[in-house]
């Protein structure tokens, strides 16, 4: 089948695939790695007894693709993903992560947004000043943005702002609370906490856009039409409003995929740091606390995010740039 | 008459050609910023190999007379809260990420991406669509939270797996099996003897050889030394405590590292293989393994070079990051991460800011350099006009 909709149907076909193999790995890693599952289950000082019991009433004697299955359809159907065990002993952990996922999207919208916002302009102004001191000077800043890791450059701004200047009250969350099911949650975007978490997801990915905006504009700036529109006399400016920027930025949305793992990544940083009650926070109070129930959810979650969002922005991609051919070359 | 002489004159006098390789390092000693890059990252190995050597204190050290000192002559980077020496588990941490990168780079990124890349875009076919459905699958996945996974979920396993390891092929049960001649541990033995001869026989016969037959040598002698190296490593390390850390830690993210790196020699072998020179020797009867290794595997190495130069630094950066998060590299094996971690707390922060500077400040050099040199290496390979 041609064209866009089969294209989109193909890749859609995919999806049950993807998802299927992703939760069946990771379900095995979980079910399979720690040793005895049931030690960690039970917790300390429970006699082998009532750890028979257990396996009797989780399931864990029945034969393993029933346990997936089972797991599955209970994730599929009831959004139940079992509960923890060490973090929120006994809890449902859908209703611990769909609070802290309304907590992390804040943040990452927020970044998300910045990080288009600022380089954008970034990476145009760098074009246009090819071949003059600042051109060397800005690719530098910009790479050295990019490649210094989220872990590295937080603890040097919360020694910097938080600790030295002061200008950051202090980390943590807070802000006006809203009910949104099992508990409340707060808006931390109309606070001061908002301000260090943004700067720091958004700098690496705001210099990658950048650089990338200044190399597609670059090659866009060779282009006949923009010597026409030039030669036609139309101002500097409009020539890059009209022709440059807009095919200079299609690109650009390929790339928001990337960031959107670029910010996922970085939260189980920042928020750990930080003190932000987000999923990366959760994730890592997860693992190292070894709640697998907690970490089998989150993976689950994520990829089928993850899966989902790549569909959606090359689907988005080939409608928008019609010169993107669907599928592989034959 | 004259002429013809002169002619032939030319045709046999030996044409010098700068070799590729020759023009790309050219090319590349001119970027000043790539050159320092270099330098950076090669005295962060020597460092980092020469840990042993050069650290004023072993990483596990402690004094707990003098915990928490700012830094002095006697340690210049400070002390942790245990008394241990922060310049000495800088350095050692050094040794943590190079192990780690080699081992990843090794089979994540040469040995699976490379073979499974060629196997991809020369076979094609099924073998083709398995492949790249399998790479699909993998770079579908969130790679961080996964990792996180592993890492927390099959650590008891791997310890007993290191553990079990040590005590068949450690070197005091070597030592034991060279005494009895006997058993599996004296085979693992013969095997690494017998690889080091094929190893050593492939390495001078590419010499002996001479230009045009060498691919031909190439394939053992390389494979030979990889699995030797390989062995050996595996056999050295169990000395190490942490070692099950390490296993696990490069064994998952080789998992997730192939993928790229697969597609883009697929993509260029799809390419290749419509050339010239490639129908050229099918038509000669060239077999498949003489095309791939001396036709194919020479044009796509710069395109390796370029991922390796990309993958280590991301490498690297994943290696401190799960450490940061607690399900990398476990105390008291020093990393970047572990140290970062220590250091990140804000009551830490505001009393002893010293502890997070020199491990940070290590890091982001070493990315930067990675990265700026990476940068330089896909300038130099594919050049193309600005």
């Amino acid at each position: 089948m041609q064209g866009l909709l089969g294209y989109t149907l193909r890749r859609l076909l995919w999806l049950p695939i993807i998802l299927f193999a992703v939760s069946f790995i990771a379900f095995t890693i979980t079910r399979l790695g720690p040793g005895d599952y049931v030690d960690v289950l039970a917790g300390p000082r429970v006699d082998e007894e009532a750890k028979e019991r257990l396996r009797e009433e989780t399931g864990l004697n029945d034969p393993f693709y029933q346990q997936y299955a089972e797991y599955m359809e209970g994730v599929l159907t009831e959004r139940d993903f079992g509960k923890s065990f060490t973090i929120y002993r006994g809890v449902d952990v859908w209703d611990i992560i769909w609070p802290r996922m309304l907590v992390s999207i804040q943040v990452g919208l927020i970044a998300l947004f910045i990080t288009f916002l600022a380089g954008i302009p970034l990476g145009l102004f760098a074009a246009l000043r090819q071949g003059t001191a600042l051109d060397p000077l800005s690719i530098g800043t910009f790479l050295l943005f990019q490649s210094i890791p989220v872990l590295v450059a937080l603890p040097f701004l919360v020694l910097l702002f938080v600790v030295k200047l002061e200008w950051i009250p202090a980390t943590g969350w807070g802000g006006p609370r809203v009910d949104v099911g099992p508990q409340t949650i707060a808006l931390g975007i109309f606070t001061k906490h908002i301000i260090l978490p943004t700067i720091v997801l958004s700098l690496p990915g705001m210099a990658g856009v950048a650089r990338l905006v200044r190399a597609t504009t670059l090659s866009v700036l060779g282009e006949d039409y923009v010597r026409t529109a030039r030669a036609k006399g139309l101002p500097g400016l409009q020539v890059v409003g009209r022709h440059v920027a807009r095919n200079a930025l299609l690109p650009l949305v390929t790339v928001i995929g990337l960031s959107f793992i670029t910010l996922l990544e970085g939260a189980f940083f920042v928020e750990t740091i930080l003190g932000i009650p987000g999923i990366g926070q959760l994730g890592y109070q997860a693992a190292t606390s070894r709640d697998y129930n907690v970490i089998l959810a989150l993976v689950l979650i994520l990829a089928f995010t993850f899966v989902v969002a790549n569909i959606v922005i090359d689907v988005a991609y080939t409608l928008i740039d019609p010169r993107v051919r669907y599928g592989e070359p034959k | 008459m004259q002429e013809v002489v002169q002619e032939q004159a030319l045709l046999e006098r030996p044409t010098v050609v700068a070799s590729p390789w020759r023009v790309a390092w050219r090319r590349l000693r001119r970027k000043r910023l790539a050159m320092i890059a270099l330098t950076t990252i090669v005295v962060f190995y020597l460092v980092g190999l020469l840990a042993p050597v050069i650290a004023p204190y072993g990483y596990r050290d402690q004094d707990l007379n003098h915990t928490l000192e700012t830094p002095s002559w006697s340690h210049p980077f400070g002390t942790d809260r245990l008394g241990r020496d922060q310049l000495s588990r800088v350095i050692w941490s050094a040794r943590t990420t190079i192990i780690v990168t080699f081992a990843t780079i090794l089979t994540g990124s040469l040995v699976l991406s490379v073979g499974l890349g060629l196997l991809s875009g020369y076979a094609g076919g099924r073998t083709d669509t398995a492949i790249m459905r399998t790479g699909e699958v993998f770079a579908s996945l969130p790679a961080l939270p996964m990792l996180i996974l592993i890492g927390a979920t099959m650590r008891p396993k791997a310890v007993d797996a290191v553990d079990w390891l040590e005590s068949h092929i450690g070197s005091d049960a070597l030592r034991a099996a060279v005494e009895e001649r006997s058993g599996p541990e004296f085979a693992f033995l013969l095997v690494l003897g017998l690889l080091t001869v094929v190893g050593l026989f492939g390495v001078c016969a590419w010499f002996v050889a001479g230009p045009r037959r060498r691919g031909i040598w190439l394939l053992p002698g390389v494979a030979a030394v990889i699995v030797i190296t390989f062995l050996w490593a595996v056999q050295a390390i169990f000395a190490t405590p942490g070692a099950a850390d390490y296993f696990l830690m490069f064994g998952a993210l080789s998992l997730f590292f192939w993928v790229g790196g697969a597609r883009v020699i697929r993509s260029q072998v799809l390419a290749l293989r419509q050339t010239e020179y490639i129908v050229a020797a099918q038509s000669m009867g060239a077999g498949t393994r003489r095309i791939l290794v001396s036709h194919l595997l020479p044009n796509v190495s710069p395109i390796i070079i370029v991922g390796v130069s990309a993958s280590l630094g991301a490498i690297a950066g994943s290696e401190i990051a799960l450490t940061f998060l607690g399900v990398g590299v476990h105390d008291p094996t020093p990393s970047f991460g572990a140290l970062i971690s220590d250091a990140a707390p804000q009551p830490v922060l505001r009393t002893h800011p010293y502890l997070l500077i020199f491990p940070a400040v290590a890091v982001a050099m070493l990315m930067f350099a990675f990265n700026l040199l990476g940068d330089a290496l896909n300038d130099v390979f594919t050049p193309r006009a600005r």
